[in-house]
């Protein structure tokens, strides 16, 4: 009898111990798999929503560009003979203020499908399309800003091309919205397979990821997103003054 | 194996002081706030009065049918703020059967130890307590919310008991045969070893606090 109890004892508790094991580290490993394909799903979904901004923000810019600033023009056009042709003063002083309001709306829609879609992102490449850029902000916010490139032809895909694009833009919003920064110094350069994206500005100094952490916006969180599709990395350096961002983008071979 | 036995008394002492530094160190945390505070509590009345019965060697006899009271109130609360609300009515129907349970038990109560008291008090414990981990577990894969488990500190605490309850459930079940046969403690080396790795695990959930 004692045998049996004994026997009985030894195995059902070993049968619990290992089967309170197995519970344990069948939670542990098939949740940890569970979660890197669910992980991987939500990157598949950010991945086509990127993509569909892409297409959409395209499509906005051209019907933009080709449309409404078509029919625009031609509305310019139709004032300005009308102008030529009229003799009464107080008729041509209305006309010229409704030819510069024209002028203004049709250069606020340029401004605002260049900034939906660079139209020579495809055409032109990433070089021609930041120096472009760059030529803007100068103008816009008079400030200092050097360029360096030093690389040659990029052999990278146009989707990355957009992301690196939007990202160098919403970095240099952030130092002047939020940094006030006076000077930038922009570089672009080479290394065997990597793509090296420097931005270093006189603004005021913020830890990129802790901001990341603590931020509501969506500025940071898109730089993020956008860096993590195209994975591409994210480099904060430290200086005395200023900050100084580098995004390392790997060329897919 | 006696002195085995005396080395893994010690052992669990000695955890249970680790536990009592820990417990001291994130006081601000285990202020009533989590689910794991009265157990908490509740296990450093146990290594109290452990450390009593060791070192000062007053009488051993503990009030098992007060203690098992109290460790079905701890366990309650525990699983009762851990589960979604929608659990509360299965909580509170469990916590019914053992209530039920522990008024039976009474009957083979004979004023100290008894094991018969004991198992029939055990077999609902244990079954609530694998029942409602099964649910925690269920509920890890259904919420997904926590990315590594073996980060978070209510999986060290859930697992803690799981091993815990599951290990001694035979103990318990066969104790009035245990409590007969010739190596007794022999046998009560599984509860001071699954007692001593309940701690551990409930020392790093402790630690991972926040």
């Amino acid at each position: 009898m004692e045998t049996e109890v004994k026997v009985l004892f030894w195995v059902g508790t070993a049968v619990m111990f290992f089967l309170a094991l197995g519970v344990l580290f069948f939670v542990v490993l098939y949740r940890n798999k569970l979660h890197k394909i669910k992980r991987k799903k939500s990157e598949q979904i950010l991945e086509a929503s990127i993509e569909s901004e892409r297409r959409e923000r395209k499509r906005i810019a051209m019907d933009l560009h080709d449309g409404i600033s078509g029919d625009l023009s031609a509305i310019q056009n139709y004032i300005a003979i009308l102008h030529r042709k009229e003799k009464d003063h107080s008729k041509i002083v209305i006309f010229q203020e409704v030819e510069e309001a024209l002028a203004h709306t049709l250069q606020n829609i340029q401004t605002i499908s260049y900034n939906l879609m660079p139209p020579m992102l495809e055409e032109q490449g990433l070089i021609n399309n930041l120096k472009n850029y760059f030529a803007r902000v100068r103008k816009w916010n008079a400030m200092q800003i050097t360029e360096r490139y030093n690389t040659g032809v990029l052999a990278i895909p146009l989707a990355d091309f957009y992301e690196v694009y939007r990202t160098i833009q919403e970095l240099v919003t952030n130092s002047i919205r939020h940094g006030e920064a006076t000077s930038i110094e922009f570089s672009m350069q080479q290394e065997d397979q990597i793509i090296i994206l420097e931005i270093f500005d006189n603004g005021k100094s913020f830890d990129f990821y802790k901001s990341l952490k603590d931020s509501h916006g969506i500025g940071l969180k898109s730089i993020a997103s956008r860096l993590k599709y195209r994975q591409a990395k994210l480099v904060q350096l430290s200086v005395e003054k200023g900050n100084k961002i580098q995004i390392h983008l790997k060329i897919k071979k | 194996m006696i002195q085995l036995d005396y080395t893994l008394i010690y052992s669990s002492l000695i955890v249970g002081v680790i536990f009592l530094i820990l417990f001291l160190y994130k006081y601000k945390t285990l202020r009533i706030k989590e689910p794991i505070s009265l157990f908490i509590w509740y296990t450093i009345a146990s290594i109290i009065w452990e450390l009593n019965s060791a070192f000062i060697l007053a009488n051993p006899t503990f009030g098992f049918q007060f203690y098992f009271i109290l460790e079905v109130v701890v366990l309650y609360y525990f699983y009762n703020r851990l589960l979604h609300p929608s659990y509360k009515k299965s909580l509170r129907v469990f916590l019914g059967i053992m209530l039920v349970a522990y008024g039976i038990s009474f009957i083979f109560w004979n004023g100290g130890s008894s094991l018969i008291s004991d198992t029939i008090n055990r077999i609902t414990l244990t079954t609530f307590v694998l029942y409602f981990s099964f649910l925690w577990f269920a509920e890890l894969f259904r919420k997904m919310e926590i990315s590594k488990p073996w980060k978070d500190a209510t999986f060290y605490f859930v697992s803690g008991f799981f091993i815990y309850y599951s290990s001694t459930l035979f103990l318990f079940l066969l104790g009035d045969f245990i409590l007969n046969a010739e190596f007794y403690l022999y046998y009560w080396l599984v509860n001071l070893i699954t007692k001593l790795l309940l701690r551990v695990f409930l020392i790093v959930g402790v630690w991972k606090l926040k």
